[in-house]
């Protein structure tokens, strides 16, 4: 059972004040059997927690998995992070960062 | 020569006697007849391409339903679930009640037996471990997934493995039969069906509408061309409903494994083939809607009544998700995946193959189809994949995923 934590702050905070992360790690895992996607986010998510909350890091996954886009921003923003989906040559990329301040989702 | 199993397709007495045992107005062909295959094969075809088409829009995959209702506590997808289950119940009895279908219960369902919850158990371990359930492979097969290819293989040679089986597995489902010759839980109680149907129907209308309501059969966030869980419930309902008004039965694939085992067998051992009774095992006969000729097949090595429904049907699935694919521009083949994958994918297959005979048949028959019109069988069986996907979570997550 892979627990999803809520994040204790749900406090906005200023978007421009925000540390970019220093660091971006991209992970592909493209083809992978299911649930791959889902449970490759929220452990790296777990791991990198400390990295990410100080805005020292970013992640990025590249999934083809079209049912982790309807279940990772979800799972993710309730732990406090900012999840960005975007979409590159038929793949998708879901770009987590540490800011409470819900950013931009698309489809 | 054509053999009678006592125990074809089903846990039970052998309703292929009965079925044969009818007159029948024309030859019981063996081959391939244009005439009653005329609409068959088309119909086939082409709901296996809307089904592919709509299941790969909608990721409906009903294998990741409980398996992620057991990883993740997720019951969202469950509740589309039951929006195709429901729609398929009130299709199916309108259908009935209005004289439109040939025949209910519909042709391969057979009667109950404890070893259906066996089957169901293999199957549900399989599924999971394979990422996917029969038709999940396909549809992920057709928008380039390798591992679902893989599992493809594994489960022709389930099947394959099943028809080694088949004497023994036969007399453990036969001492498990339950409930003599009824095949619904209508004909057990001796109801008509709407008497069960109406109750269930108007509590899970109360529920589903709640749900709707509340926006908990959609996604706000979804991939590009998504079709909402509610929409993709929708739409195989309708699939379904037509394949038994069209062909004559709900959406079923799993014998046409059985039957692409027994081509492969042929080819390598021909003599071996010889020796397997459950090649010769005639497990489908009944006319084909708008036919008057009956028809008839087994998972033998010849083209047959099994051959003209499912072999379509399969095609088409893999047709309909690969032009989806396609047209979203993510039709990709990945090939360098963790040795741990390739294996679970292809232990999944066999595990899938194996249990779909011995059931017989998979979630998308039982759940889309027996369970719609309340099939023994379908309960039995689902009653054990539920604890089989479970089991099969717990194996994923901690040996293959970790």
């Amino acid at each position: 059972m892979f627990l999803i934590r809520k994040h204790p702050s749900t406090a906005k905070t200023d978007h421009a004040a925000a540390p970019r992360a220093q660091q971006c790690l991209e992970l592909d895992v493209c083809g992978q059997l299911c649930p791959s996607t889902l449970l490759t986010a929220l452990k790296v998510v777990n791991e990198r927690q400390d990295e990410l909350r100080r805005g020292d890091l970013c992640l990025r996954f590249r999934t083809d998995n079209r049912d982790s886009i309807t279940t990772i921003p979800d799972a993710l923003r309730n732990m406090g992070y900012a999840v960005a989906i975007d979409k590159e040559e038929g793949n998708y990329l879901i770009a987590v960062t540490a800011e409470t301040r819900r950013g931009p989702l698309g489809s | 020569m054509l053999e009678t199993d006592p125990m074809p397709e089903s846990g039970g007495p052998s309703r292929t006697k009965l079925l044969l045992a009818r007159p029948a107005r024309a030859v019981n062909a063996c081959a391939m007849d244009a005439d009653p295959y005329r609409l068959v094969v088309p119909a086939s075809f082409l709901l296996g391409g809307a089904a592919g088409y709509v299941m790969h829009r909608g990721d409906f995959c009903i294998a990741g339903m409980f398996r992620d209702l057991f990883l993740f506590r997720r019951a969202a997808p469950l509740k589309a679930l039951l929006l195709a289950v429901c729609l398929s119940m009130a299709g199916f009895e309108g259908a009935r009640a209005l004289g439109l279908l040939g025949a209910h219960p519909f042709p391969l369902l057979g009667t109950a037996s404890l070893a259906n919850v066996l089957g169901g158990l293999v199957f549900g371990i399989g599924m999971v471990l394979a990422g996917g359930c029969v038709v999940g492979c396909l549809y992920k097969l057709g928008a380039g997934s390798v591992l679902g290819l893989v599992t493809l293989v594994g489960l022709v040679g389930g099947s394959a493995l099943y028809a080694e089986i088949h004497p023994w597995w036969s007399s453990v489902a036969r001492s498990g039969a339950i409930l003599g010759t009824a095949v619904t839980v209508p004909q057990a109680l001796n109801l008509a069906p709407w008497v069960l149907l109406a109750p269930l129907l108007v509590a899970a209308v109360a529920l589903l509408a709640g749900w709707l309501g509340r926006g908990e059969l959609s996604c706000d966030v979804h991939p590009e061309g998504y079709l909402q869980p509610w929409q993709t419930a929708t739409l195989l309902a309708v699939v379904g409903l037509l394949s038994y008004l069209l062909v004559g039965m709900p959406l079923g694939i799993t014998t046409a494994y059985a039957k692409a085992a027994a081509f492969v067998e042929l080819w390598l051992a021909p003599g071996h083939v010889e020796e397997l009774a459950y090649y010769r095992v005639e497990s489908l006969s009944y006319v084909p809607p708008f036919s008057e000729i009956r028809v008839s097949g087994g998972p033998g090595p010849r083209l047959d009544a099994v051959a003209a429904v499912q072999f379509p049907l399969i095609l088409g699935i893999v047709g309909g998700a690969s032009a989806s694919a396609v047209l979203l521009r993510e039709f990709h083949l990945r090939v360098r995946l963790p040795w741990r994958q390739y294996l679970s994918a292809f232990v999944g297959g066999i595990l899938m193959g194996l249990a779909a005979r011995a059931a017989p048949a998979c979630n998308v028959w039982h759940l889309l189809g027996g369970l719609p019109i309340l099939a023994l069988q379908s309960l039995l069986f689902i009653a054990g994949m539920v604890p089989g996907a479970w089991l099969g979570s717990r194996l994923v997550a901690r040996l293959v995923l970790r």
